[in-house]
């Protein structure tokens, strides 16, 4: 909805402050994902029609209806790192733009705080509900209610729950990227295993000293 | 207030999501299966929007009409979706009931929805759980 009310940390009075319709990040949000769909099978259909027409050339009998299409593993991996890849820009650029007023960050945990607040509240209008560690460099962040799940929905025995699956791989990237900014190299999986709850895994990796 | 029954038509013309609650004392209890009265209900819905455009100029819109045993309430958005609602005779205006479920349960749970298409052919996308619970809730409260 868009009149929701304004949340810190920006305000009306910063001047560098920008306001969007959050139904425009929501469709936008959504229509990424099927776009990537599209993007990653039509670039697909061009690779196996130039390396088709460059077998003809070769004079190799092809026969037809052997085009070999990607199957769904390596679809479902190309999609992700087009997604992931633009979720990590962005989460990039938030960082710099919404840390800037902040003193340096101690350590990580004070850096995945800033991400499980202000960051989750600025991207998905709430904070994260739980953050658990081991204290060995894994965070497991816990969103009981994920902005992006909140409409999802589909018929009875529709599966929902991996349907869905694809709409985390963005977020995913945003956290990474986050992440990084704040230089902290990590990787980051996430799933759901009943809408609209997602958990986020955070794998960091130790810089090398 | 008791309403019997529901219809969406989307801008092709088509019923892409019907709902009864209650049968109405006295009709449809004949042969006409759903799908059958989906269309005779948009039948007449279009007939008459057009009749009363023509007659009233292009910005006036039929609100409802009432025959001894039903009355059918009706609500056109600028997107051209068309939403029907069959009550009892001694219901008032539910323009706003069919507005409030357009911007409310449409909206939010049906175009807001990664999930659902944005055609919605053969009503694909539209019974979904939350539009469906939703809508139930809604209805139910009102009675």
């Amino acid at each position: 909805m868009s009149f929701d009310p304004v949340m810190p940390p920006y305000n009306a009075s910063d001047p560098t402050a920008r306001f969007v319709a959050s139904s425009c990040l929501d469709f936008l949000f959504i229509e990424l994902v099927p776009m990537s769909y599209r993007i990653t099978n039509e670039l697909e259909e061009v690779v196996v029609a130039s390396s088709s027409s460059a077998a003809d050339a070769a004079s190799i009998p092809q026969s037809q209806g052997t085009v070999k299409k990607m199957d769904e593993e390596e679809e479902r991996e190309a999609v992700f790192w087009r997604l992931e890849g633009i979720g990590y820009r962005v989460g990039m650029g938030l960082v710099e733009r919404f840390s800037k007023d902040r003193p340096k960050f101690n350590d990580t945990l004070d850096v995945i705080k800033f991400l499980c607040k202000d960051l989750w509240t600025l991207v998905f209008r709430k904070q994260v509900d739980n953050l658990k560690t081991n204290h060995r460099g894994v965070y497991v962040l816990t969103d009981n209610a994920f902005r992006p799940f909140s409409r999802m929905s589909t018929e009875a025995g529709g599966q929902a729950v991996v349907k869905a699956q694809p709409f985390l791989w963005i977020p995913c990237g945003i956290v990474r990227g986050a992440l990084a900014a704040m230089g902290i190299q990590a990787t980051v999986q996430a799933e759901t295993s009943e809408l609209p709850g997602a958990v986020f895994q955070i794998k960091t990796i130790p810089a090398k000293s | 207030m008791v309403v019997y029954s529901f219809y969406i038509f989307d801008r092709h013309t088509e019923c892409i999501y019907q709902k009864s609650w209650l049968p109405p004392p006295s009709i449809q209890t004949t042969t006409t299966s759903s799908s059958d009265n989906a269309k005779l209900v948009f039948g007449t819905v279009f007939s008459l929007r057009n009749m009363v455009r023509k007659l009233g100029g292009e910005d006036d819109a039929f609100i409802s009409f009432r025959t001894a045993q039903y009355k059918l309430h009706y609500y056109e958005t600028a997107s051209s979706l068309r939403f029907v609602m069959l009550t009892d005779i001694s219901t008032l205006s539910m323009r706003n009931v069919l507005h409030q479920i357009y911007i409310n349960l449409w909206v939010e749970y049906v175009v807001k929805n990664p999930l659902s298409p944005v055609e919605h052919k053969g009503g694909e996308g539209v019974r979904n759980e939350l539009f469906e619970l939703g809508l139930d809730q809604f209805i139910r409260g009102l009675m």
